[in-house]
């Protein structure tokens, strides 16, 4: 759920929360290794989301739905319990099936539509797509109400509560959802976003191709709502150091088998370089690197371009101006 | 889209007889109601040189409205104060930046938004279409006022200095840039960036994207109801808002944006009232509209119209 790098780069109006604040001059130190008990602390977060049953209700949208797809109301259960939303678009033509999926990951907004803004309609005809709301989104915000900005700081003193538990744990219930459905090609579902999506692909599997850039969970203890929190409070920087030592992407096992396409600036972004590198590194010769061209325009038409390759389609599906 | 292409297109959005009477009665409701602004500074987000505050003002039909508010810690002089307008899928943001530049920045929530969006809360998708049959409950009245009301909030601030107040905004915020320094005629500079709500009805011909879908899936639901539609929205385009704006404004388009298509943004450029405009198109951009190229633009320009000059 960055802010930093929208799955278009050069959408500035539309997506992302202005948190006004996004460099600082003094980072503050991170870990050089993760917690002791970071593969425990993860495991009870699984053994707590298969002990939910996930509970699926699935209801339809006319005024979503066209001739060639359906779309569906998701309603599902994650760690909590919480209970969450997604809407699921099925192409009609059942001969097809099973379908190429785009699970598009939560962002950090409050508005998940069924497609997000800039995708083309049209790719519903060939492709299943799902748009998750994590906890405290629109319609998954009962009882538990999400601000922009506001979020990153949710229950951030102590592992156990940060509210980024849940919502990694509610990404891990998004890809199991789709997994179960007879209708969903497992061997062409994408999972798009940021870091949420390396991370709950490697913990639960499943998917066979990503399509992400950094995210906020990059050493977290230097994302702008963090460090004003710390400043604000400074008695709780160790507190707070732990608890996101839990949540920091760079601990976690990444996925062994998707195909990877991961997106950015050269030198790293909010990573560095550095840190880019290692990304890259780990995820070794299944990964390509994309450099953003800072256009919507280019860096969609590259992503839409490499989706549909992946899939074993000649051409992508792209928006009417783009034609 | 070649820009000769973009630039020779027509639109198809007329204007009602009665539009002046209808807003003028808008903008007189809206007088009635007294702001009862509320002023709380939020010390978590307040930094060693700016303060940032929540804003809580009332707007049309006495729904209560949010906003961030942002001073530099250091002046003790009259501030120029710059209005940003939020996106269609946004939430207002905390403009500490500008107020670094020696602002005092004011980001309104108009209803629906996170932070005003408990008496009135359309939800997305479904601002666009909310009532979209009715031009007296449409969805885009009282989301208009409250972009307007903001204005009012900061002529009552006694540190902003009332004739250098600017508004910016992008996609919808380009919308509502417009609509506001059309209404609003204290608004000395406007930045407006791919202009979403010009040309509605252009619009979900041209794109097959959200937000302009939206409309096309409730006219696929709602078929019967397309001149009905068509009368609402001649009410809200912002074409029709922007011949009375007169002060010097920029506006930024991407020649590739797949959601607000630049054809719409050069109509309402030439349709502009202002003597001092400026268009930058972008080549090879989509709904971004080229904003990394384009920002050094926008400071320069509200430096010239809106910051004192330097000793």
């Amino acid at each position: 759920m960055s802010n930093k790098d929208a799955p278009y780069s050069d959408k500035p109006f539309d997506v992302d929360v202005d948190l006004g604040d996004s460099t600082h001059k003094h980072p503050l130190p991170t870990p050089k290794s993760k917690p002791k008990d970071f593969d425990s602390y993860w495991n009870k977060m699984l053994n707590d989301l298969g002990n939910t049953p996930g509970s699926p209700e699935e209801e339809q949208i006319p005024i979503r739905s066209s001739d060639f797809a359906t779309t569906y109301g998701i309603r599902l259960t994650s760690i909590g319990p919480y209970r969450l939303f997604g809407y699921l678009s099925v192409p009609n033509d059942k001969d097809l099936a099973p379908f190429p999926t785009l699970f598009y990951f939560p962002n950090y907004s409050s508005v998940v539509n069924p497609l997000p803004q800039g995708a083309t309609h049209e790719l519903r005809r060939r492709y299943a797509t799902f748009t998750l709301a994590a906890r405290g989104q629109r319609n998954a915000n009962k009882p538990f109400e999400a601000t922009f900005p506001g979020l990153m700081t949710v229950g951030v003193d102590h592992p156990s509560t940060y509210i980024y538990r849940g919502i990694i744990g509610d990404c891990c219930r998004g890809i199991e959802y789709l997994h179960s459905r007879p209708d969903i090609d497992p061997k062409r579902t994408i999972g798009i976003g940021d870091d949420l999506t390396l991370i709950s692909s490697g913990l639960v599997g499943k998917l066979s191709h990503i399509s992400c850039g950094p995210g906020s969970l990059y050493k977290p203890i230097n994302h702008p709502e963090i460090l004003n929190y710390i400043r604000s409070n400074p008695n709780k920087l160790d507190k707070v150091s732990t608890s996101l030592s839990y949540f920091d992407s760079r601990w976690f096992n990444l996925p062994k088998d998707p195909i990877c396409l991961i997106s950015g600036e050269a030198n790293g972004g909010a990573m560095g370089s550095d840190g880019l590198k290692a990304l890259l590194n780990k995820l070794g010769n299944k990964a390509t690197f994309y450099e953003t061209q800072k256009s919507a325009y280019k860096d969609g038409l590259f992503k839409d371009t490499w989706i549909a390759n992946q899939f074993g389609f000649d051409d992508p599906i792209i928006p009417k101006l783009w034609e | 889209m070649t820009q000769t292409s973009a630039e020779s297109y027509v639109s198809k959005v007329t204007k009602p007889n009665d539009f002046d009477d209808f807003w003028g009665e808008v903008l007189s409701d809206l007088e009635s109601i007294p702001i009862n602004p509320e002023v709380v500074q939020d010390h978590i987000k307040s930094t060693d040189d700016v303060d940032v505050f929540h804003v809580t003002f009332d707007s049309l039909d006495n729904v209560r409205i949010f906003g961030w508010y942002c001073l530099p810690k250091k002046s003790n002089r009259e501030l120029p104060a710059i209005l940003t307008v939020p996106g269609y899928n946004a939430e207002a943001g905390v403009s500490l930046n500008l107020a670094r530049k020696g602002y005092a920045a004011f980001d309104v929530a108009p209803r629906g938004k996170i932070g005003s969006h408990h008496q009135y809360n359309p939800g997305y998708p479904g601002l666009l279409t909310y009532n979209i049959v009715d031009r007296n409950t449409y969805s885009y009245r009282g989301f208009y006022a409250d972009a307007w009301r903001a204005v009012d909030f900061l002529l009552s601030r006694n540190e902003v200095d009332s004739k250098r107040i600017g508004v910016q905004g992008g996609s919808q915020g380009g919308g509502l840039t417009i609509t506001t320094a059309a209404m609003r005629p204290e608004i000395r500079a406007a930045k407006c960036s791919v202009p979403y709500l010009c040309g509605i009805i252009d619009a979900i011909e041209l794109t097959d994207t959200y937000p302009y879908y939206e409309i096309t899936e409730y006219l696929r639901i709602h078929p019967d109801s397309k001149a009905k539609v068509e009368e609402t929205l001649a009410y809200f385009d912002v074409n029709n808002f922007a011949d009375k704006v007169r002060c010097p404004i920029i506006v930024n388009i991407g020649l590739q944006d797949q959601v607000c298509p630049p054809q719409t943004g050069y109509v309402v450029f030439d349709l502009l009232g202002s003597k001092d405009k400026n268009l930058y198109p972008y080549d090879g951009y989509g709904h971004g509209g080229g904003g990394h190229i384009y920002q050094p633009i926008v400071d320069d320009f509200f430096q010239k119209h809106l910051l004192p000059k330097k000793d």
